[in-house]
């Protein structure tokens, strides 16, 4: 009878852990709760980096990143454009991966309540997508009307008030990339903080292998380890997505906890009393 | 006001994910399902994406007079010159020219943004605060772990012969290095980690959205029956 339970769990173990790992996701969306958000070094020194910028900036929010990834850096997104619209700054948008115009859709949504009151192409412009990767980048940054003449609507780009004034990459007074790999991270502080030496931060999980270039050369590195968009949201006085999420990041990342610590724990103790039988 | 296509949309979203939902508990034709349709759309979406930059970037550029853009069009065909093998030789043309100007474009600044700047960094004053983490007290601990990180992995690196792993004040050093590596590679996975935690809560809170409740219980007993019969199908 013992051996025949036993098979079973040994059977069907992967079924248990992935059931118990959807159970930690729902119990906090069902029964919401929020541990207390600290407010890190990283929040707080990109808090500070965009406190920093004079009034009216002019902000270039890039990114490459697919749907899967969008509920991460929504939050971020929304918590930094309210940041800069109360500095009564532009934010100029532009992709650098092929699902960029997809996420563009997903944000003209999400951010209806941001966006709603403010005019596109006089505080916010999609510029659509640009292939190449870093080769983009570096057109872009170097010569936009070259690279792109009409923006996502297809409006040619001097229609466009919010483009007056913006050629290249020192006309920017911020740069943020948001991106899930490491790879345009790295041709960003390239193409844009060493060739121009304009602010760069970026926002992603690629964090800790892009630590070596800040503060020397990204003014802001901020990733999801401790909830950095919760913090964000926290010293902004907003708290929006991001802070919604922190009760299920907490029992999420516990839940990984357990098991890492189980499947270390259980195999040894295992082994002792298969050793313990055979003496 | 949610319109008739965004509620298409929904649903069509809550069957993908739900369909993705299931296949850790057991491959079954919902989730094939989802997985082909998936990669449909992508490549779709691939290809619709690609003629939109080409229409705006290329044959825009062409139908406006910018007759040195007919180069760049001539090139791309001479990438799909591949599949006729007498002339696949003509690829190779575009690609080093891609290759080329992509490392050019990186070296450009390579050394000062690799090299220079990320030396000057890690040459600190130990004891110097607000040089690693502005501010913080722990500033000169975070200095001396970044130098003796430096040099332990340097050590790691240079010195790989086994002669020298004899030597037991490098092999020390050497354990070291792969100390900080391993501790390096682990803070990557953990936030690579909290990055799906944050990407798995986004769908659920999407999927448990009170109006969505009822069409994420459709499509979980969906998900359920078609678990049950690929088991039975096994069994």
């Amino acid at each position: 009878m013992v051996s025949n339970k036993e098979s079973y769990l040994k059977k069907h173990t992967t079924t248990i852990i992935i059931v118990v790992l959807y159970l930690f996701y729902v119990y906090p969306i069902l029964f919401p709760f929020s541990p207390p958000i600290v407010i890190g070094e990283k929040a707080q020194s990109f808090y500070d980096l965009v406190e920093s910028l004079p009034d009216e900036p002019t902000v270039l929010l890039t990114y490459d990143y697919g749907a899967v990834s969008y509920p991460y850096f929504q939050g971020f997104q929304e918590a930094f454009m309210k940041h800069i619209y109360r500095k009564d700054g532009n934010v100029i948008l532009v992709a650098f991966g092929a699902a960029g115009p997809m996420m563009y859709k997903m944000m003209q949504k999400t951010f209806a309540p941001v966006w709603d009151q403010k005019t596109y192409g006089e505080d916010y412009v999609f510029l659509g997508f640009i292939p190449g990767g870093e080769t983009g980048v570096a057109s872009f940054m170097a010569d936009i009307r070259q690279t792109i003449m009409i923006d996502f609507e297809g409006n040619p780009i001097d229609t466009l008030q919010i483009m007056e004034n913006v050629n290249m990459a020192t006309d920017f007074d911020l740069v943020v990339n948001c991106e899930t790999s490491t790879t345009i991270g790295d041709g960003f502080v390239r193409q844009v903080a060493s060739a121009y030496g304009v602010k760069l931060a970026l926002v992603g999980p690629g964090g800790p292998t892009w630590e070596p270039y800040y503060p020397e050369q990204i003014q802001g590195n901020l990733y999801p380890l401790p909830g950095a968009p919760a913090e964000y949201e926290k010293l902004l006085g907003a708290p929006g997505n991001a802070s919604s999420q922190i009760g299920l990041l907490f029992t999420g990342s516990l839940f990984y906890l357990v098991i890492i610590i189980c499947g270390n724990v259980i195999p040894r103790i295992g082994k002792g009393s298969e050793n313990g039988n055979t003496d | 006001m949610v319109t008739l296509i965004e509620n298409i949309v929904s649903i069509v979203a809550i069957g993908f994910t739900v369909g993705c939902l299931t296949l850790p508990l057991g491959d079954n034709v919902y989730w094939k399902l989802c997985e082909h349709m998936f990669l449909g759309f992508a490549a779709g979406y691939t290809i619709l994406i690609a003629s939109q930059t080409l229409q705006a970037n290329l044959f825009g550029k062409i139908g406006s007079g910018e007759i040195l853009f007919f180069i760049p069009l001539i090139l791309s065909i001479m990438l799909y010159s591949r599949f006729v093998k007498q002339a696949s030789w003509l690829n190779r043309y575009p690609i080093a020219l891609l290759v080329g100007v992509g490392t050019a474009i990186s070296m450009r600044t390579i050394v000062d943004a690799m090299l220079l700047k990320q030396i000057r960094s890690t040459l600190i004053n130990p004891f110097a605060t607000g040089k690693a983490i502005v501010g913080n007290p722990a500033t000169p601990i975070n200095n001396i772990v970044v130098i003796i990180g430096v040099i332990a992995v340097t050590f790691y690196f240079v010195f790989w012969e086994m002669k020298w792993m004899k030597n037991p004040a490098i092999a020390s050093v050497r354990s070291l290095g792969i100390l900080v590596l391993m501790s390096g590679f682990g803070i990557y996975v953990a936030n690579s980690l909290v990055m799906r935690v944050s990407r798995l809560g986004g769908r659920f809170f999407f999927m448990l959205a009170p109006e969505n409740l009822l069409t994420t219980g459709f499509f979980a007993l969906l998900g359920a029956i078609s678990l049950y019969l690929s088991r039975k199908k096994e069994v």
